[in-house]
């Protein structure tokens, strides 16, 4: 009897709910009850990002080589974290509690104020989009918050006053505090879910430069970053730096990182990385995958698309219609535009951003939908150094106007010489490596739906924005062409 | 006794590990089996089933609440009783309360994917952090515990009717939930 099953399942709830619920006679009536309704999903799918900013300097160096290749002067320890129980654990109820204990104090403090990083997603997805409405966009708004608060870390003065304001922050030492909440937030390594956080800097090993320590301690235990030094510029140096990109991000953005390099000029590299890997919590069945058309600004293609049938949530507003699909812990948003509207449009929506940051301001409706989206692989390469501007970010590209001493006080004239981002998320039928779902479409978005049944067919350009626990956004994009 | 002592005392095979078990939690595993299980003699047998069950658990399990798991065994031994006595339906607390867990049971989605029972507990416990603690504390007390809707309308100083329409939205909101999430059991 499937109720048994639930009764059972219940039984196994973890300690910390039983111990919450034990009716203990109270002294005194209560006298208010406070009610705060909050949602979360469990998400699954994978993708993967880089960050980078390099800090090159005006000035030649001296041309002095060392012999090592790298070194690290400060290797940042990894928190220990629980692993998820699995099939043929052994005292997996134990295990299993010790894991959501852990998992419910990783969850952000109910008083986390996620305004300035939601206003800053906001603002950083729209400088980056802009109104190009044909290719395939992809960015991680959790991994550029993350390396633009190391970058302030080692600025001070105004260029760490842009950086801090267009974070939504007064002081550095919030910033830090809320950066490394969030990072314990997002990391997931428990053999469930995958969202891998790396952070490094690499030095310069001459004598031209020395550091501050106590800066690399701070990005160290703060931000987990590890500094490596090295000769600059040369082949073998660049390699280990891409080694160390392409292992934390699983090779998936193998394409841009082997072009990466630093010249002889740069002072610092920071790169930031984020990797992401799940499964949907209910996969799709690939023998009902169809072949269909796909419509474009660049034209009709013919695509691969699954299908699947599911009570869920559909959401809609006054120019979209959406979907959420769960992975594990995290969920992929899918929201499918109206017709006549351009996915970039989305992006300036308040209902938009309300409905994916975790607001519930737009109409939904609990019913069966069918769901039809295709496969995609989208990746992105963003040049910072265009974007960040745009949003009060300039000193620190300008070598006339930019402080690094936090950094190091030995040169004058250091800026930041290259920012790069590079994203990219793709999804299947597993949803593993790189994916991200969406769930959205039907003939008119904007209205609610008209019985228990809804078709959501994303077969024109969409919006998909990956979310974990939380809400924070691990990857927004748009999808002009699947595949 | 501590807890940890208690657990030790298992460890050590003493059987004054049983002893103290009973002595700190026996009428704790009374008062669960006699919600649960209509007749008293059969409260009675589901109470000493946990004690051997207690007994031939401890080592290997190491529980981290001592009194968590004597009460998930009680549930155990009370569930085993109740399928044996569901010819003759005579226990009431656990029918009735099987009866309203059927309205959370998730209707069948397309992909039939039955999945663990670890995994239906994780999703519940997701949903559960969904809720408010009040929400959440009036469902572990009545499907954990087992308290009657009229104790835990005590408890919380709540009308019975108001509580037993949140009850109801309860089990609507763990059904749409588990739907939500395409869990099939």
């Amino acid at each position: 009897m499937k109720a048994e099953r639930l009764f059972d399942a219940i039984t196994a709830l973890p300690d910390g709910l039983v111990a919450e619920a034990e009716y203990r006679k109270p002294a005194q009536r209560p006298t208010l009850k406070t009610r705060l309704r909050r949602r979360w999903y469990i998400p699954a799918v994978a993708a993967a990002l880089a960050l980078c900013f390099f800090l090159g300097s005006a000035l030649w160096p001296d041309g002095a080589t060392i012999g090592m290749v790298a070194s690290a002067a400060y290797l940042a320890e990894y928190p220990d974290r629980a692993q998820a129980v699995s099939k043929g654990d052994i005292n997996r109820e134990n295990k299993y509690d010790i894991w959501s204990r852990e998992q419910a104090a990783l969850r952000l403090p109910e008083d986390y104020d996620k305004s300035g990083l939601n206003s800053f997603t906001q603002a950083l997805v729209q400088a980056f989009f802009g109104d190009n409405q044909s290719q395939n966009r992809i960015c991680s708004p959790a991994n550029i918050y993350m390396a633009l608060a190391m970058l302030a870390e080692t600025t001070d003065a105004d260029s760490r006053r842009q950086i801090l304001t267009a974070l939504g922050e007064t002081d550095i030492e919030t910033l830090r505090s809320k950066a490394n909440t969030l990072w314990n937030n997002v990391y997931r390594n428990d053999g469930n879910t995958t969202t891998l956080l790396a952070n490094s800097l690499w030095l310069r090993g001459d004598d031209k430069y020395s550091y501050v320590e106590q800066t690399l301690k701070t990005l160290a235990e703060n931000y987990y970053a590890s500094s490596f030094t090295g000769e600059m510029g040369s082949e073998s140096y660049n390699q280990v730096l891409r080694d160390w990109m392409n292992s934390n991000t699983n090779d998936l953005l193998k394409d841009q990182i082997d072009g990466i390099s630093l010249d002889k000029r740069t002072v610092m590299a920071l790169v930031s990385t984020i990797y992401f890997k799940g499964n949907w919590s209910n996969e799709f069945n690939s023998a009902r995958n169809t072949v269909d058309t796909f419509h474009s600004v660049a034209g009709d293609s013919q695509v691969t698309f699954m299908n699947q049938s599911t009570r869920s949530s559909y959401y809609w507003s006054d120019n979209f219609a959406a979907t959420a699909k769960s992975l594990g812990r995290s969920k992929m948003w899918l929201v499918l535009p109206d017709e006549g509207t351009a996915p970039e449009e989305l992006l300036q929506s308040d209902s938009f951003w309300s409905m994916v940051q975790g607001g519930d301001s737009v109409e939904s409706k609990h019913l069966m939908v069918d769901l039809s989206v295709p496969k995609f692989d989208v990746s992105d390469r963003i040049d910072l150094t265009d974007a960040l501007p745009a949003l009060g970010i300039t000193d620190v590209f300008d070598m006339y106007a930019s402080d690094f001493t936090p950094l190091t006080t030995d040169g004058e004239l250091i800026y930041v010489s290259q920012a790069l981002h590079g994203a990219r998320l793709k999804i299947d039928e597993e949803g593993a490596e790189g994916a991200a779902y969406t769930l959205i479409g039907q003939g008119d978005g904007s209205s609610p739906p008209s019985d228990d049944r809804v078709e959501l067919k994303l077969n024109r350009p969409f919006v998909f924005v990956l979310t974990n626990t939380d809400n924070i956004p691990l990857f927004v994009g748009i999808v002009h062409t699947p595949q | 006794m501590e807890d940890k002592r208690i657990i030790d005392l298992f460890f050590e095979r003493s059987e004054l590990a049983l002893e103290a078990a009973k002595q700190k939690y026996g009428d704790l595993c009374h008062a669960v089996a006699r919600r649960l299980l209509t007749l008293p003699e059969d409260a009675e047998e589901c109470v000493s089933d946990t004690y051997l069950a207690l007994w031939n658990t401890i080592p290997p399990q190491n529980p981290a609440s001592l009194k968590a798991y004597i009460c998930r065994l009680v549930r155990n031994a009370a569930v085993s009783r109740y399928r044996k006595n569901t010819a003759n339906k005579r226990d009431e607390g656990i029918t009735v309360m099987l009866s309203e867990l059927s309205e959370c049971v998730p209707a069948s989605s397309t992909v039939e994917q039955e999945i663990e029972g670890i995994q239906l507990t994780e999703h519940i416990h997701n949903w559960l952090n969904t809720l408010s603690k009040d929400d959440r504390v009036v469902f572990v007390r009545r499907y954990w515990y087992g308290y009657s809707l009229r104790e835990i309308a005590e408890q919380t100083y709540s009308a019975l009717p108001a509580l037993t329409t949140r009850m109801y939205n309860l089990r609507r909101s763990l059904k749409a939930y588990l739907e939500e999430e395409g869990v099939s059991i």
